[in-house]
Formats: structure tokens, C-alpha cells, sequence
């Protein structure tokens, strides 16, 4: 069982290695924060760090960090 | 200088990215899980075909640096061949003419290093300079065109040639799932080209001035990390915001020193790098898609070859443009450093 904390960790990480991105997470619209290429990015490394795939329909719920941890929790957790 | 000949070599085994992606979501089915994304991120690129130096197949084999760096001699040095004669025939020159050979690669190592093997397959002089580069990476075509321009201001009566040689499909770590090595898998492609330049004789767009920008502690941006298995690229995606802040005062405090104003600059000769990369020039400098066609073109055809990508922006624009006398151009690349080369051309 995967919980939302140790994503959000994990999200840092790969926030950091993949998008060079130091410090906190950030709250806004991650529209507004990535292009096209860094979200795919984003996706990818996301879903080879969890072993999840991450569809169309979930991956439009995604604007914020929030909600793809809340993606991840519910893909990786069945 | 003058540009007296410009030549390109693209290896004989050509696929469409279709195809490639077919081939690299059999390879990396068994490890990422997620295929669908492998291909999402090879369709961002914006590449439809590229030449490879071996047949497809031939790479599930490939692998360490002793099978890669003989493939890298072998069909290298054929394909570098093929450039440098290319370039001398647009010259109207003979390999006996040249004077000195810079090499730039950063896809293969080997010692004596390619020019050596140049010298004997193509009868050079015994007293022609050589002059190996590696490292520069895809800022490295722009850069030996400036480094032959340095060359002739000391032997102006001499002819130098630049060969820029990058075999990037033999640099594929195929257990590296990084975004970094999946974005270069579908991004890079094999090719080689060759620019021959001479001092006060020959035609050709002549060389007005060159700029070199080197950015302080950016060594993490691009390069490689040397593995037991090759070379795992090292790619950041911060490359598109470096653009947009420095390249534009770059551009014009070069242009100023020589006076040159952005507007002035007819033709952009713009190495490849990837759609981001580009969208950020055009962004940055104010410039069109149409500005970077040729660009676009050679992106879309071969995918980014690295230091040979320019000198065939370069060589399709020649092939294209036929520029009149008196326009400007302006080649620009970046690369691993990371840094920045600029060169002002005049026809």
C-alpha cells in the first residue's frame, strides 16, 4: 500500500532529477508551471517509479500535484 | 574565410519513426510498462525519419565499448570519407589541397582518431594538421566552423577543412529508462558533414566573426556520464529556459560589436535541437517558424545529428536560398558546457 506522503516524496525526487526542480512541491496548475514535453516527462518517470500506468481519462484529472498523487494512490493500490 | 564547400553523409539504413518506435516498444516493453509513453515522448520530438549506421536488428546485439567503438571506427570513418569528398567536390578542391583537418566528434573515441585514418583512405599530405575535437557535442559544428575561422586568420593561403562525425545510435544505453535517454533515443540520429574553408581564395559565404558564450557552473545541463556499458546522456530540460534568458543579449551584443542589428540577419542557420529548443529561439529572438524552416526541415528528416545537424542546416540552406550578395546569416548551436557559438556570415 502506497500512501499519498510517500508519493509526494517521491514526486520531489523525480521532481528534482527529471525537472531540476529544487524545494517544495508547488500548489498552482501544472499547466502553467510545464510545457507539453516537461509533463510528459513528468508522467513518465512517475509511472516507471510506481509500475503504474497512468490512462487518458486520469491523466485529464490532473491539474495539481494533489491530484496526481491522488491518481497514483488509486492506480497503484488497485 | 571563406565557406568554398559544403558536404553531408547520412548512413545507408533509413526508418521512419514508426518504425523505430515499433522497435524500441519491443525493447523496452520488458522493462518500462508503460509503452504508450515511450512512443508519446518519440512523437514529441517531431523527428519522421532517421538514418542509422547499422541495420536495425544489428543493435539488440550491439553492446559495451569494444563492439561499439569498432562499429564506431569501421562505418565512421567510411561515412566521414564520404562528407569530407562531398565538401571538396563543392570546393572543386582535391584532399591533397587541404592543410590542416579539424574532426569533431562526441559519439565515438578511438586513437589515432578518425582524421588519422582520413589522411591514408584519402592520400592527404603528410604534412597536413590535424586536429581531433571531442566533446563539444552538438555545439561543435558551429564551434569548428569558428576554429577553422581562427586557423585561417594565421594561414590565410592555406585551405583547412572541418569533418563533423557523431554515430549517436551507437551511443544507446538500452538499459537506461531516464526521460533523458528516452527523449535521445527517439531524438538523435547517425550523419556526417564536412565544411571546407579557404583564406583568400574561392567563393562561398565568407566568415565575418565568431562569439563563443560559455554559461558558469552548467555542467549538469548536457553531456555524458561515461558507464562500463557507453556513454548515459546527461539531458536537461531546463535547455529551453537557458535559451530564453541569455541568447538573445548574446545575439545582439555579438551583432553590436560588429555592426549588425537582429533585424539584419536574413538567413538563421540553427541547429537542430529539439522542438522545445527551438520554439525557444523563435521566442526568444522574435523570430518565425518560417525563420528556422530549414531547421524544422532537418530536424523532421534526420533528427538532431549532433555537430553535423548545422553543417546540414547549413548545406540545405546553400542548396535552397542561393542568398545574394550582401545577405547575412547567422549560425548559432549550443551544447554540452554548456555554451553557446555564434557565427556572423556575409554572401
Amino acid at each position: 500500500m502506497v500512501t499519498p506522503d510517500e508519493i509526494r516524496a517521491a514526486l520531489a525526487e523525480i521532481a528534482r532529477k527529471e525537472l531540476r526542480h529544487e524545494g517544495p512541491l508547488p500548489d498552482g496548475d501544472l499547466s502553467a508551471l510545464l510545457d507539453s514535453m516537461q509533463r510528459l516527462a513528468l508522467l513518465v518517470a512517475v509511472e516507471d517509479r510506481f509500475k503504474v500506468v497512468i490512462g487518458p481519462e486520469h491523466e485529464q484529472e490532473i491539474r495539481t500535484v494533489d491530484d496526481l498523487v491522488n491518481v497514483v494512490v488509486r492506480a497503484a493500490n488497485g | 574565410m571563406r565557406i568554398a564547400g559544403v558536404g553531408t553523409a547520412l548512413p545507408p539504413h533509413a526508418y521512419d519513426q514508426a518504425e523505430l518506435i515499433a522497435a524500441f516498444k519491443r525493447v523496452w516493453g520488458r522493462r518500462h510498462h508503460n509503452t504508450e509513453r515511450v512512443e508519446a515522448l518519440h512523437r514529441a520530438v517531431m523527428v519522421e525519419r532517421r538514418h542509422l549506421v547499422l541495420p536495425m536488428e544489428d543493435y539488440a546485439t550491439l553492446q559495451g565499448m569494444k563492439a561499439t567503438t569498432d562499429a564506431f571506427i569501421e562505418a565512421g570513418t567510411l561515412l566521414a570519407e564520404k562528407a569530407l569528398r562531398a565538401a571538396l567536390d563543392a570546393a572543386g578542391m582535391a584532399p591533397r589541397e587541404v592543410d590542416a583537418i579539424y574532426l569533431t566528434t562526441v559519439t565515438g573515441v578511438c586513437s589515432p582518431s578518425i582524421d588519422a585514418r582520413l589522411v591514408n583512405r584519402m592520400g592527404m599530405r603528410a604534412d597536413v594538421k590535424r586536429i581531433p575535437i571531442f566533446g563539444l557535442g552538438c555545439v561543435a559544428g558551429a564551434a569548428g566552423v569558428s576554429r577553422l575561422f581562427d586557423y585561417m586568420r594565421g594561414w590565410p593561403e592555406h585551405a583547412a577543412a572541418l569533418i563533423c562525425l557523431e554515430l549517436c545510435s551507437l551511443t544507446l544505453q538500452k538499459d537506461d529508462l531516464s526521460v533523458a535517454n528516452l527523449v535521445s533515443s527517439g531524438l538523435f540520429g547517425d550523419g556526417a558533414a564536412a565544411v571546407v574553408g579557404r583564406g583568400v581564395r574561392g567563393g562561398g559565404p565568407r566568415v565575418v566573426a565568431t562569439r563563443s558564450v560559455f554559461y558558469p557552473d552548467t555542467e549538469r545541463v548536457m553531456g555524458w556520464e561515461v558507464q562500463d556499458s557507453g556513454f548515459q546522456v546527461l539531458l536537461a530540460p531546463t535547455i529551453p529556459d537557458l535559451v530564453r534568458a541569455n541568447v538573445p543579449a548574446n545575439v545582439d551584443d555579438f551583432l553590436r560589436d560588429h555592426g549588425v542589428k537582429r533585424s539584419d540577419i536574413d538567413l538563421w542557420v540553427c541547429h537542430p535541437g529539439g522542438p522545445k529548443i527551438l520554439e525557444a529561439f523563435q521566442e526568444a529572438l522574435g523570430l518565425t517558424r518560417d525563420d528556422l524552416a530549414v531547421t524544422w526541415d532537418c530536424l523532421r528528416a534526420h533528427g538532431n545529428l549532433s555537430s553535423a545537424s548545422v553543417l546540414f542546416v547549413l548545406h540545405e540552406t546553400l542548396r535552397r536560398k542561393s542568398p545574394s550578395p550582401g545577405a547575412r546569416g547567422l549560425m548559432m548551436a549550443m551544447g554540452p558546457g554548456f555554451c553557446a557559438e555564434l557565427v556572423l556570415l556575409e554572401w
